[in-house]
Parts: structure tokens; sequence; C-alpha cells
């Protein structure tokens, strides 16, 4: 397949790792982090840190949408289900989560309708067939899927469906990344930025990055040669003394990011004041919410809600495997008590979740040998 | 994902993915395509466009 084959080479995938070997400095550890849960997933799909030297570790960040979302959202989420001849829809992702008492999927098993769609364009086309009942998206993401949401309202709107609305808990990668840099826990010496967030964004937005805390950061594309030239383009910065934000993924990422995906987001999103993640607390201005011109389509304001803040399962270290302090296996429940089959924390539900790469791809055993 | 038909007034397509289902695909971000396109397609939203 083209775009795909030409990253998975394997002889320049071990010709880029002993370039990489050869830009370490003896004795030096560098702790480089991935932000999206995309690259998780690629990294231990591939073996990839199996291919770095000692001394680079890969740190495993906040950007899978489903593990950053907070329980008491899956709960607002469950009160508008159990809405009277509703129909509730998200992806098969997000309707695993677990909220407080229970999760979307167990919600339809108790009689609810909820549903499975791929795309809110196809919740959209559910409120179409169905006009004498009440259809609610429940919309999740950073940048990369909030222009997707954005469209779809903007046809609601400019159809005049009355019966479709959006619970919106799309968020915005900067902020949580601050959070991040500011956090005394983390020393980082390097980001591989997100791709894909990178397309509609561009790459100006983490500018502060390098300028502000003295980081490089490499957006990178998924594919195994795209990681580990990023990872070959931070430890060149570094060895060279120089910090920028450079881009990797240039087949995807236009420097200025994609501006009709910028323009609808700002037509039919705002920025609300603070909004929860889960392992990170409240980071201000991180979520979007629609804009006074959507009002009539945000399903927060046409049901009641309980916008009830729920601690998480005090066994579950989500979030601390989610700022990086922690390996997944070193989680008390990580394999045990939680599985993909049966998830305790967000970042064993979504296949992006850093929980469910290690668990997926064997890392549950070799890495238990090592402690 | 594979561009098939084109519903150009509606800003939709019909495609196909790496594992053969179909799909509806909004293109209004990415502007007008054609059938055998390759589009980048997140949550049902084309982003990218190259020409087939």
């Amino acid at each position: 397949m083209r775009f795909v084959q030409e990253f998975r080479d394997a002889g320049l995938g071990r010709a880029l790792a002993g370039e990489i070997l050869a830009l370490v400095e003896p004795g030096r550890t560098y702790k480089l982090m991935e932000v999206c849960g995309g690259h998780t997933h690629s990294i231990y799909r591939y073996g990839i840190d199996g291919l770095l030297p000692d001394g680079v570790e890969l740190v495993h960040g906040p950007g899978c949408p489903v593990c950053v979302l907070p329980m008491g959202r899956v709960d607002d989420g469950i009160a508008i289900a159990h809405e009277p001849d509703g129909i509730f829809t998200g992806s098969g992702d997000m309707l695993r989560v677990p909220g407080s008492r229970g999760s979307l999927l167990e919600t339809k098993a108790q009689g609810a309708d909820v549903r499975i769609v791929y795309s809110p364009l196809d919740a959209l086309g559910i409120a179409r067939l169905h006009p004498d009942r009440e259809v609610v998206f429940f919309a999740i993401g950073f940048e990369t899927t909030a222009p997707s949401t954005a469209l779809t309202l903007k046809r609601a709107k400019a159809e005049g469906i009355a019966n479709f609305s959006c619970i919106c808990n799309h968020v915005t990668i900067v902020p949580p990344l601050r959070a991040l840099l500011e956090s005394p826990d983390l020393r980082l010496d390097g980001f591989i930025g997100p791709g894909h967030v990178s397309s509609i964004v561009g790459a100006r937005p983490f500018q502060f990055i390098p300028a502000d805390y003295k980081r490089p950061l490499v957006i990178s594309g998924f594919e195994p040669l795209d990681v580990l030239q990023s990872i070959h383009m931070l430890l060149a910065q570094l060895a060279g003394g120089r910090c920028e934000v450079e881009n990797q993924y240039r087949r995807v990422v236009p420097w200025e990011g994609n501006p009709r995906a910028l323009e609808v987001m700002a037509e039919v999103f705002e920025l609300r004041p603070h909004f929860e993640w889960r392992g990170l607390g409240f980071i201000s201005h991180s979520g979007l919410k629609l804009s006074a011109a959507y009002a009539e389509l945000d399903a927060e304001r046409r049901f009641a809600i309980p916008g009830v803040r729920v601690a998480d399962p005090k066994a579950c270290q989500c979030g601390e495997v989610l700022k990086g302090v922690i390996k997944p296996w070193e989680c008390k429940v990580f394999g045990t008590a939680c599985t993909p089959e049966r998830p305790i924390g967000t970042c064993m539900v979504s296949p992006e979740g850093a929980c469910a790469a290690y668990y997926s791809y064997g890392r549950y055993a070799q890495e238990r040998e090592l402690v | 994902m594979r561009v098939l038909a084109v519903d150009a007034p509606r800003e939709l397509a019909l495609c196909v993915d790496a594992q053969g289902r179909h799909h509806r695909v909004d293109t209004g971000i990415a502007g007008p395509v054609a059938p055998d396109d390759i589009l980048l397609v997140h949550a049902g939203a084309a982003q990218l466009r190259e020409p087939g």
C-alpha cells in the first residue's frame, strides 16, 4: 500500500537504529515523550523500543483522547442515554469506558438505545432516519477529530435537523503539554510531536516548547521508520545543542496546519474556561464547547446532566501512566484486575492507550521479568 | 481510503478502506475529490487528498 510499505523497510530501520546509537552520548540518559497514543501503539507493535540504545527511554504522553476522559463525563453521557425515546451514539472505544456506575455499553445492555457509529456524520444519518427521536452524539478527541464534529454540526444546522445534538468532549493538545512541562516530577529531554493533531493545527502552536522550556519537538508520522527518524532528529538536536520544532511528517503536516479545518472549528467551537483531564486534573482553556451560534445543538443545554466530578478508582493508576511517571506494568492492577476485556482504567480501554499497547504486544511478561 | 463515488453538491464521498469496508466521508475540508483519489480520513472527515 502506498505511503505505508515504504515506511516499514526493516533494512532502513536497522540502519537508522545504528545512526541513533552513534548519536547517544555514553553514560547519558534521554527521556523522550511520545505525545500521541498512535505513536505508543506503533512503538510496541513494531518493537521500536527494542531497537533503541539503553540510555534512550520512551515516555508515554496524554495524547489518547479516550484515556484522558474523566469518569464524570462518562456519567453525563449515561444520564443522557437513559432519556426515554433517545438514541445515544459514540465510537466503540468510547462506549467501553467505565463511568462510576458502569459504561455506556452496559447502559445499552440495560435497555437504553446506545449505538456504535463510525463518525458524527453517521450519527446525523440516524437522526434523519428517526425524526421523532432525539439522537445524541458523544464527541471526543483532539484537534484531529474535532473538525469532523464541526462539519457535522454545520450540516445539521444547515439542514434544520432539530432532533440531533452533541455532547462535546473535544480537547486541545497544547494546554496539557504545558501542564506536563510545569510538572515537577517529570524530567523530559524532548517530544515526539503528534502527527495527526499537527495536520490540523500545524507546527507553530508547539514553538512555545523550545522557546519557553528549552526542549526540542519533532512532529512525527506513525510508521516505524517515521518514529525512528523522529527519534534520530531529536537526538541530533540534543547532540548539536539545538532546540527547535522540526517536522518529520511533512508528507501530511503543513507548517501552517489546515486553514479550512481551523476555520470550521473556530465557527462551531469555543474554549471552555476549564476542563477536567484524567490524571492531570483541571486545565484552563483545554476543552471545547459549542459556540453560541450552535447552542441549540448542545446536548448539555438540551438535557439535564449530573456534571459531577468523580474520583478514579483507588487501584487505578492511569493518571500516573498518562503523565509518564510510571510504566503501565508498574500499575498495581495491570494485567490482573485490569485487562482489555475488563478494563478498570481508560488506558486499557482504547487500543491507543499505553496499557492496552503493553498488554497487546506482550510487554506484560517481558517487563515483569525486569522487575 | 480510496474514493469510489462522489456527491459533489453535498460534499460527500463514498470511500473504501484498506480492509474493504465502505464509509461515507465528509469532504468539506479536503475540497473537491474524484474517484480513485486517496484520502486521509479522521472520524469520517477527509483532511488530505492525494490524486488517484
